[in-house]
């Protein structure tokens, strides 16, 4: 609420009053809310701390799987073949003799490198998409709308499949794949933002002082979409992550050799009644990264958006 | 009525550019058909003969309407893979993917709504963090590493079900549920903990009007309320999500089949993706936009039934 008001004031230091009061205001209320045992579930700061905790320790691993791994991540070495978690392999070994905490560790890097990019791509895609459309309206508007809608109500995983059975598959097809996937939803969250700031005071007080289009989408409309956007983008991520480590367990994701959660778990699909770790491994570090991403995403939408 | 028309209409023509957009897709894509049908090995004569076969050096526009004209009459063209018509491929996998897809479904519906219902009377207690903890668990386990845990601790710690083994509906009715069961139920919890959600914020929403007020002042039982008058109410506002529901059970199937090793359509689209086998994948995109298309309208129509204030609006 606090944002619409005070960006609908053309002046600068009214603006940032405006806002010290709002901030003000909001923090009253949160210590009141602390004292009256309101935990900090309703304020979604819990859901953000351990969002950020899990998903902060899964990406320094993935970044220091950069320079050091325990184990080589391709070395099989049968002396220790199938082995349990140990203190001397984490997760254990495959049956190959395989680390397999190495081998997640580097699962991880490659499993977030493809989500982020992907999501980053379908952003900056959807977010000019999202804003001409809104801005624009008319034939424009409804066609991207209708193919919008057409592809939202497809599964999902689906459109994946066809996006990799159509690219040539290399190493990185994955990520055109599930951008696809993405846009439909961004477009619409950012589509429906510049609806709503269109025709707001501040923006027109813009037009009228003669600002460019371009100007007016992007410094004026888009910094107020970006909290809605936010909470989207990290579920997108979590999504994505989902999409990416389901098309590996297919062998349509990563390629071999590298080391990815979901075709880790399919290699040891055949083997969990043997050695169980190596699957419950790279499952639970995919869940974790889901769970952790989801406690963000819902966290800051309490937060922010309530 | 004018409505339903216009509805039909609408869906017909989105049938009808998803169709387009389909077979434009797969033409485009580089690599010849007919080439990958005979391997590397043939003449240029075999190849060109092939290709007249297979109509592929006519325009696209006349390749267009002999598929469609083909897909209505049923016939879907020839498999790259199997070397048979498509048609022949579908036979018995459709009603396999189907008849998963329904008893996920049901358990979805008959799990997530008094799930729903039951935790939104339940709003203060402290339960409700471990509800929510449970439900963000629910939607983040990936369906294919669910499924290989029910595999691992149902069918081989607890001997439940025989995992890899299918057995037909036809032949042996109990141990086709019995083995169906499973996969079905990964398919189901992700889906279970949205709707339930869902209910749950439409039942809490529902609670506040003043109907309820009135029934709870005329001494109806708390019961009665909830599961006549609210869920009713709480339903109607939710129905717009089974599209929603039955493309993400679309999804779950299609990885899950693959998982269990059911012989069903997600199964044979994976398999003819990774052996880039066009004309199947081709067929298979479609009959699953006319099933969603088709869910999409019966939605749509049943909200109107449903709900007259939506009629009385129009």
């Amino acid at each position: 609420m606090a944002n619409i008001l005070n960006t609908s004031l053309p002046g600068e230091t009214m603006r940032k009053k405006v806002q010290n009061a709002a901030e003000k205001a909001r923090s009253e209320k949160k210590g009141q809310k602390a004292k009256a045992s309101e935990s900090v579930w309703v304020t979604g700061e819990a859901e953000l701390k351990i969002g950020f905790v899990i998903v902060g320790i899964i990406v320094a691993l993935g970044l220091l799987s950069i320079f050091y791994t325990p184990y080589d991540v391709y070395e099989m070495n049968t002396s220790v073949r199938s082995q349990a978690p140990s203190l001397a392999h984490f997760f254990g070994t495959d049956n190959f003799g395989r680390d397999i905490f190495s081998r997640a560790m580097v699962g991880a890097r490659f499993t977030l490198l493809v989500s982020a990019t992907t999501v980053f791509l379908a952003t900056v895609i959807s977010i000019v998409l999202g804003l001409v459309c809104g801005y624009a309206g008319g034939m424009l508007d409804e066609f991207v709308m209708r193919v919008v809608d057409a592809i939202n109500s497809f599964p999902s995983i689906l459109i994946a499949l066809v996006m990799v059975s159509i690219l040539n598959y290399g190493k990185l097809t994955i990520i055109p794949a599930l951008v696809i996937m993405f846009i439909p939803s961004f477009t619409r969250i950012v589509r429906t933002g510049t609806l709503q700031y269109k025709n707001a005071d501040f923006v027109l007080s813009n037009k009228v002082f003669g600002d460019s289009d371009v100007r007016i989408l992007f410094v004026h409309i888009l910094p107020n979409i970006y909290p809605l956007l936010l909470s989207s983008i990290v579920i997108g991520l979590s999504n994505a992550i989902l999409a990416e480590s389901s098309m590996s367990y297919l062998g349509l994701g990563i390629q071999p050799p590298i080391p990815s959660w979901g075709r880790m778990l399919k290699e040891a699909q055949d083997i969990i009644f043997s050695t169980p770790w190596a699957a419950l491994a790279p499952g639970a570090m995919i869940v974790l990264t889901i769970v952790g991403l989801n406690c963000i995403g819902e966290g800051i939408r309490k937060k922010y958006l309530s | 009525m004018r409505y339903f028309v216009k509805k039909l209409g609408i869906m017909l023509i989105t049938l009808f550019v998803i169709s387009i957009v389909t077979f434009w897709l797969f033409h485009i894509v580089p690599g010849d058909p007919a080439a990958m049908m005979l391997g590397t090995s043939a003449s240029q004569e075999q190849l060109d003969d092939l290709r007249e076969e297979l109509g592929l050096d006519r325009p696209l526009i006349e390749q267009y309407t002999e598929w469609i004209t083909g897909a209505v009459h049923g016939d879907f063209g020839k498999s790259i893979m199997y070397r048979k018509p498509v048609a022949n491929l579908l036979k018995g996998k459709l009603s396999v993917s189907l008849a998963l897809g329904a008893i996920a479904l049901a358990l979805v519906i008959l799990i997530g709504i008094p799930l729903g219902v039951f935790t939104a009377g339940r709003k203060h207690a402290i339960s409700e963090q471990l509800l929510n903890f449970v439900n963000i668990l629910g939607i983040s386990i990936p369906g294919f590493f669910l499924s290989i845990l029910l595999i691992w601790v149902f069918g081989l710690i607890l001997h439940w079900f025989t995992p890899g083994r299918f057995v037909t509906f036809a032949r042996n009715p109990v141990k086709f549920l019995q083995f169906m069961i499973w996969p079905a139920i990964a398919i189901a919890i992700p889906q279970t903990c949205v709707l339930s959600k869902y209910i749950r914020t439409a039942v809490i929403e529902e609670v506040r009007s003043d109907y309820v007020r009135t029934a709870r002042s005329k001494g109806s039982t708390k019961f009665r309320i909830m599961y006549v008058h609210v869920l009713k109410n709480a339903i109607i506002s939710v129905v717009p999500l089974i599209g929603m529901i039955v493309s993400g059970i679309f999804s779950g199937s299609i990885v899950i089949e693959q998982v269990f090793g059911i012989p069903g359509i997600g199964r044979l689209l994976i398999a003819s993706v990774t052996s880039r086998d066009y004309p199947t994948v081709q067929t298979l995109v479609m009959y699953i936009a006319i099933l969603i298309l088709v869910v999409n309208f019966i939605v749509d129509i049943l909200i109107q039934i449903l709900d007259p204030r939506i009629r009385i609006s129009r």
